[in-house]
């Protein structure tokens, strides 16, 4: 099949059951946090919790980080709400369709949208988290006009899980040795993304630095650190300042959605049969 | 004539792989790893709207795919499927409920998953809490049901989202018999309506209850099509053949004692007409004989006789009291023979079919002596028409 086509009929299916996907995921809100008494505070705990550890680590434990012109935590908290979501989502996504076999196996339901509605339940949450880190930064005195390149930020960032889950969600229908890699490869990456430590530090490695950035995991903190920090942040103030890191990032997403769409299109009509 | 399903050349084959990876490397590339499954052979069939076609076979034959392709769940391999109306596919009744969430949410969540808008749910969740008849429990968690509650919950939904062919997978064998009843009752509703339903069921009781027409798969090929009738003749005809071949794989190396003839056991069955003659052709009015012996190995306390007569479309005609005292026989160790009269058949020509069994009046155990025997009565002269006649008289003044 056209690997445009696949994409087109994937995209095509997503926007025809926009509702239903919509629908989905304030049940998967629901149904994730139901069953508990404190019910959404567990999304905000976790985070908190290892912005803390970090923090405490980093510039208690190893006397690092502070090295910008903003206190480290501020600069820890903006690089690391992408990283959050990411490290949810692209699992949760990876898995989706497994885990959501009734709805292959026992219903007629458009399978394309299943990592989707997965993922706005976490983006979702997402936004929630960003909604409170805004309110940081603004009583610290951070948000300026840069602020409002948040809204292509996390664009960016649903777009790059939502391309990286269509390869995932339909190679971990045909084997679970895929969910966990993904397992393994969160911690890689998150590792190898400049999150704890500033990217302006590997500029003297030169091939180092480029391989850095050509992970768009690099390029979407750069934006929330540019959106949250504006002038403040080491690196852009702008994303479209940096011409040839939005131009590399995009470029990787088209490929990825069309390996993504071919390969999921491809597998398709068998999931019902394999799972 | 209106057609609800058109099945025309239908293929389908399963993929198998050795490895996981086997299939990773398939789908980029254009290569054949697998080795072919044949789950469904070329069937054609083409069903009317408003029937009920009860789908017989064993385990294994395929009908669950066939109800599957028909559905839109799985693909099929070649073939075509033409279906007309919106079809609510009931292939499992529980699956998709989340137990976390209460009754209510389940239902909207189970409905989405249908595709069935929730405005469209929240108008019918009377219906459908009504249906489902579990009271304060619909606003509980779901895991706090009982497996038949679950089942009450799931059939409620998909059976009240109007459908136009319904498609019911084995579901009824959970749940408690007044859930059953209510289920079919729901059911014989859509089939007055009009409605077309596809139905598996390995209780053939319940097919033979319910169903219109039926469909035998054996082995992804489809045996036969048709009115119910001829065709659960035809099946369980071949379940009986398969059964008997089964025995004579397994020949009596050591019995159990389980088995039902080291506790009672029939032989030389025979049907005499009035001459003595053994026969299966009988005229009418003639006396029948029905004659065995029976070998009984333990003994058993109150043996009881029964037998069934049914007309050729399987009508029960007769069936005797099996509980009556008065039709005790012989139940102490060691050979007996039993013959049964049946004076003055007043069966008007056609074929019958013959049933009984010798059965344990306490413990239900019973040994089938005839099953569905086909019998034939002839009259030299026409004297009326139907199955029956009765002697009668008039006066005319």
């Amino acid at each position: 099949m056209n690997v445009f086509k696949a994409l087109a009929s994937i995209v095509g299916t997503n926007l025809k059951n926009f509702r239903q996907s919509v629908s989905m995921a304030a049940i998967e809100l629901n149904k994730a946090y139901s069953g508990s008494s404190f019910g959404m505070v567990w999304a905000f705990v976790k985070p908190v919790l290892f912005v803390l550890v970090y923090w405490f680590g980093i510039t208690i434990g190893i006397k690092g980080g502070n090295d910008g012109n903003v206190p480290y935590i501020y600069k820890l908290i903006a690089s690391i709400l992408p990283w959050f979501f990411i490290s949810e989502a692209w699992l949760k996504c990876g898995t989706s369709i497994r885990r959501n076999k009734h709805l292959v196996t026992k219903t007629v339901f458009p399978i394309p949208t299943i990592p989707v509605f997965e993922e706005m339940h976490h983006f979702l949450v997402h936004s929630i988290l960003v909604a409170v880190a805004t309110v940081i930064f603004a009583v610290s005195g951070y948000i300026t006009v840069n602020f409002v390149q948040i809204i292509y930020g996390m664009i960016c960032l649903f777009v790059l899980i939502w391309a990286i889950s269509l390869i995932c969600s339909a190679l971990v229908v045909i084997s679970r040795d895929f969910e966990h890699l993904i397992k393994s490869l969160t911690q890689v990456l998150f590792w190898l993304s400049p999150i704890l430590w500033d990217i302006e530090k590997v500029k003297n490695y030169t091939i180092i630095y480029y391989i850095v950035r050509l992970n768009p995991v690099a390029y979407i903190v750069e934006v929330y650190n540019a959106a949250f920090l504006g002038n403040l942040s080491t690196g852009y103030a702008w994303f479209f300042n940096d011409i040839s890191g939005t131009i590399c990032f995009w470029a990787e997403i088209i490929v990825i959605s069309l390996i993504g769409s071919y390969l999921f299109k491809r597998i398709e009509p068998d999931f019902a049969d394999i799972l | 004539m209106d057609y609800a399903i058109r099945i025309k050349n239908l293929t389908k084959a399963y993929k198998i792989y050795s490895s996981p990876l086997r299939r990773v490397f398939d789908s980029i590339f254009h290569t054949k790893g697998y080795n072919k499954f044949v789950a469904l052979d070329d069937i054609t069939v083409d069903i009317p709207k408003g029937e009920v076609v009860g789908i017989l076979g064993k385990n294994g034959s395929g009908k669950s795919t066939l109800l599957k392709i028909i559905t839109g769940v799985a693909k099929q391999t070649s073939g075509e499927v033409v279906t007309e109306g919106k079809i609510s596919a009931m292939l499992e009744l529980t699956s998709g409920f989340d137990p976390e969430l209460t009754g209510i949410e389940n239902i909207y969540l189970k409905a989405l998953s249908m595709g069935i808008s929730k405005a469209e749910i929240t108008k019918r969740l009377d219906d459908i809490k009504k249906f489902a008849d579990i009271g304060d429990y619909i606003n509980r968690p779901v895991r706090t049901y009982s497996s038949g509650m679950k089942s009450r919950l799931g059939f409620a939904v998909s059976v009240n989202v109007d459908p136009d062919i319904l498609v019911v997978d084995e579901v009824l064998a959970v749940g408690d018999d007044i859930f059953r009843l209510k289920c079919i009752e729901k059911m014989k509703q859509f089939r007055r309506e009009g409605k077309t339903i596809l139905f598996v069921s390995h209780s053939l009781f319940t097919v033979k209850a319910f169903c219109t027409k039926g469909l035998w798969i054996n082995e992804g090929k489809m045996m036969d099509y048709g009115d119910l009738g001829p065709v659960v003749l035809k099946y369980e005809d071949y379940l009986k053949k398969e059964k008997a071949k089964l025995t004579e794989q397994t020949p009596n190396e050591e019995q159990l004692p389980q088995e039902k003839k080291d506790i009672l056991q029939v032989s030389k069955f025979a049907m005499l007409n009035s001459g003595g003659e053994k026969t299966t052709e009988f005229k009418h009015g003639e006396e029948i004989k029905i004659k065995f012996d029976y070998e009984v190995k333990r003994p058993i306390d109150k043996l009881n006789f029964g037998f069934t007569l049914r007309d050729a479309e399987e009508r029960l005609i007769f069936m005797s009291d099996k509980q009556s005292p008065d039709n005790l026989i012989d139940g102490t160790v060691g050979k007996h023979s039993l013959e049964i009269t049946v004076n003055g058949l007043n069966l008007l020509s056609g074929t019958y079919m013959l049933s009984g069994e010798l059965w344990d009046n306490e413990s239900t155990f019973f040994v089938g002596f005839s099953n569905k025997r086909k019998f034939t009565v002839s009259q030299d002269n026409y004297i009326g028409s139907g199955i029956v006649s009765f002697p009668y008289t008039f006066t005319n003044k």
